[in-house]
This record gives structure tokens, C-alpha cells and sequence, in this order.
């Protein structure tokens, strides 16, 4: 079953705009209050690479790809792109909400989820990837 | 033939007869000496220190600066038994220690008496110590119970964790803290390099009339970003940690 390109894009980029402005709102407030002491820059350094590439894509493509509405893309591609990106900014959430409920130190948290959140965001791009490569126009179907 | 003493050989025995006559005085004024009547015996050499099995580490001293210090008075402890001896004392402060908790303790030797150094805990904002397990823990803080409340000021706030070691010091020499501030591992350490009961000539020693127990708090703060570092002055007074973590009453203060 084909999806129209121009809403799966919106989808996502309303989920990925969505997710990351939650994120920033919560950093914002954990540095501006002294949750990370003297380490806000190390949380902006964590949050900053591990959403914003993906979310740049999503942007740029929504408004860069050329007769999108022409365009269709596979059901299950859209899916598995929103579905992956919904997991990965829901870990990274609770990466920074579950933290207050362990006894790790704030920075030593957020330093430890590189080891998990650096191939699921490879794993993300995949998914992007693929779901912008088999994009397809209307007359080809 | 017959000598005639020159003037040189006479001079040579002069000398001689002279530095003869200079040493038979230096010796027996060496050898009267302790024999002179009304003349002190010099001091007996002090006798060497040996280690004996009784002998237990040395607490720094002058203590380290401690956040907050509190001087018992001994009324406090003579509700519970009579203060004849150190070991009085100490037993005082094991029983009020164990009713509180504290299973876990020190000994030291300071000079004429002794410190009792406890475990270092974890305690809540208001000085009480927090349930275990988290109470023996020195791992930064985490929302225990769950609240709303609690867990948003834990969200989005610093959460600094506080962390108290107590030491008891009972001697009858007056004393202030000085030198070096202790760290919190060096604070953490004086549970191990201690010894773990009161040696018998220490414990029988008298009380004397000026002995007193005095409390030194060495409190810990652990902030975000931060190593954790002793607080000089503590966030609480002496009086409040002792009342807060029940020792006060335990040991035989009202309140």
C-alpha cells in the first residue's frame, strides 16, 4: 500500500519538530535551574548531536524535495521511519527523566547513553535512507 | 758529669705537671658529681615507645575542622550509669550508637582518651538519615519515595546529597580543630584504619573531673558537577544532627 510523500514527510517532521522542542525545553529548564551544576554545557553537548542531525534532515526534506505531491512511498517504509524515530526520541527522554531515579550523577547519565543512542541513531538514519530512496512518483505506479 | 736543667726542660715540666694536675681534677669532679650532697639525680631517659597489642591508631591531632561541634554535657550519659571510667563513657555511647543505628564505629587514641569515629551516612535535607539502603550509601542522591513533587525538584533541580560522619572524642585536654580539611573519602576511611574496640587500659582509665565528649560533625555535600566537599560551616548546627539522627535522646539528652 502506498502513502502520499508530502504527508508521511509532514508526519515526521511534526513528530521529530515535536520531540525535539520537548527535549530543549527540558534541558533548558534542567540548566537554567542547576540540574547539571556546573556541567551545561555537557548536557547541551549530548543533546545537540543526538537530535539535531536527524531532525535537520527531516526539515530540509520536507522543504527541499521537488514535486513531492506527486510523489508516493511505501506504507510500511513511512511506518517503520516514524515508528524507529517515536523509540528513539522516547529513549531519549527517558535517558534524561529516568536519571533523577537512579543514583547516577546527571552527566555520568547522559555520558553513558552514547554507548546505546549512537547506533540507534544510525539505526534511524537507515531507516530515513531507505525511506526516502524509494520514493516514487504517481505515474510510475 | 753532672745535669744541669736547662730552662727549656723545666718549662716542659711544669707542663706536663700542670696538664697532669687539670685532668686528676676533671675526673673526680666528673666522678663526685652525682654523689654531691643536695644535688638532683638527672631525669631517667624516657622509656622507648613499644608497640603494644593495646595500642590503637592515633586520630589527627588537633582534629580536622568539622562542620559543626557540640560539647556534651556529661549529665547526659550519668542518667544511664555512673562516669567512673572512659569505659563508661564509651559504653554510653555504644548503647545510645546501636539504639540509633549506628553498628558500625572506630576507636582512636587522642591524647588522655580516645574518639569513636562512626560510619559515614547519607542524610536528608533536615539531617535525618535516610532509610537504608540508601543511608550507608555514598552514591549521589535518587528520589526514594515517589512524589510528584519530589521527583519534578529532582528533575529539573539540583538534588545535593549530604553525607555526615560523627566522631565522639572523650578526653579531659582542651582542644581545637585545626589543619587540614578532611575530605570525604579520608572521612569514609576512619571507619577502616581504626580499631574496632576499646583497648582495656584505655577503657579503665579514670574519668577524670574535666573529661567531656565532644561531638564533631563532618558533613559532606555532593552537588551536581561537583566533587563532593566537606561543608565549613554545615548547612545544620551540631545540635540539630544530633537531634535529628536520635542520638541526642539516645544518649540521654532531652529535648
Amino acid at each position: 500500500m502506498k502513502l502520499a510523500l508530502k504527508q508521511c514527510q509532514q508526519k515526521l517532521a511534526i513528530l521529530w519538530l515535536v520531540g525535539s522542542a520537548a527535549l530543549f525545553v527540558l534541558v533548558f529548564l534542567q540548566t537554567t535551574l542547576g540540574h547539571f551544576g556546573s556541567n551545561a554545557s555537557a548536557a547541551w553537548g549530548w543533546l545537540l548531536p543526538s537530535i539535531l542531525p536527524t531532525a535537520s534532515l527531516v526539515v530540509t526534506a520536507l522543504f527541499k524535495t521537488s514535486d513531492a505531491e506527486g510523489k508516493i512511498v511505501e506504507r510500511f517504509l513511512f511506518r517503520l521511519a516514524f515508528l524507529i524515530s517515536l523509540f528513539y526520541l522516547v529513549t531519549v527522554v527517558l535517558v534524561l527523566m529516568l536519571q533523577p531515579l537512579t543514583s547516577t550523577a546527571p552527566a555520568d547519565a547522559l555520558a553513558h547513553s552514547h554507548v546505546y543512542l549512537g547506533p540507534f541513531q544510525g539505526l534511524v538514519a537507515s531507516c530515513f535512507g531507505a525511506f526516502f530512496g524509494q520514493t516514487e512518483s504517481h505515474a510510475g505506479s | 758529669m753532672r745535669c744541669i736543667p736547662t730552662r727549656g726542660s723545666s718549662s716542659r715540666a711544669w707542663m706536663a705537671l700542670a696538664t697532669l694536675l687539670v685532668s686528676v681534677l676533671f675526673i673526680a669532679c666528673r666522678e663526685q658529681r652525682p654523689i654531691r650532697a643536695g644535688a638532683t639525680p638527672p631525669p631517667p631517659p624516657p622509656p622507648p615507645v613499644e608497640s603494644t597489642p593495646e595500642s590503637i591508631p592515633a586520630f589527627p591531632w588537633p582534629p580536622p575542622p568539622a562542620s559543626a561541634t557540640e560539647v556534651l554535657p556529661n549529665s547526659m550519659f550519668e542518667q544511664h550509669t555512673h562516669l567512673s571510667t572512659l569505659g563508661n563513657l564509651n559504653d554510653a555511647l555504644i548503647a545510645g550508637l546501636q539504639t540509633t543505628g549506628y553498628f558500625e564505629k572506630s576507636y582512636y587514641a587522642v591524647p588522655r582518651g580516645f574518639a569513636l569515629a562512626t560510619r559515614l551516612e547519607q542524610i536528608s535535607d533536615d539531617g535525618t538519615p535516610k532509610p537504608p539502603p540508601d543511608r550507608w550509601s555514598a552514591a549521589a542522591p535518587h528520589v526514594e519515595s515517589f512524589s510528584i513533587k519530589e521527583y519534578l525538584h529532582a528533575l529539573l533541580t539540583d538534588n545535593p546529597g549530604y553525607y555526615r560522619v560523627v566522631v565522639f572524642v572523650v578526653t579531659d585536654v582542651p582542644f581545637s580543630e585545626s589543619g587540614s580539611q578532611a575530605s570525604m573519602s579520608e572521612a569514609q576511611s576512619w571507619l577502616t584504619k581504626g580499631s574496632n574496640t576499646l583497648p582495656a587500659s584505655m577503657a579503665s582509665a579514670p574519668f577524670g573531673q574535666n573529661t567531656v565528649c565532644t561531638a564533631l560533625i563532618y558533613e559532606f555535600s555532593r552537588s551536581a558537577g561537583k566533587e563532593p566537599g566537606l561543608l565549613q560551616p554545615g548547612h545544620l548546627d551540631a545540635h540539630t544532627h544530633l537531634v535529628k539522627s536520635g542520638l541526642w535522646t539516645a544518649l540521654g539528652g532531652t529535648l
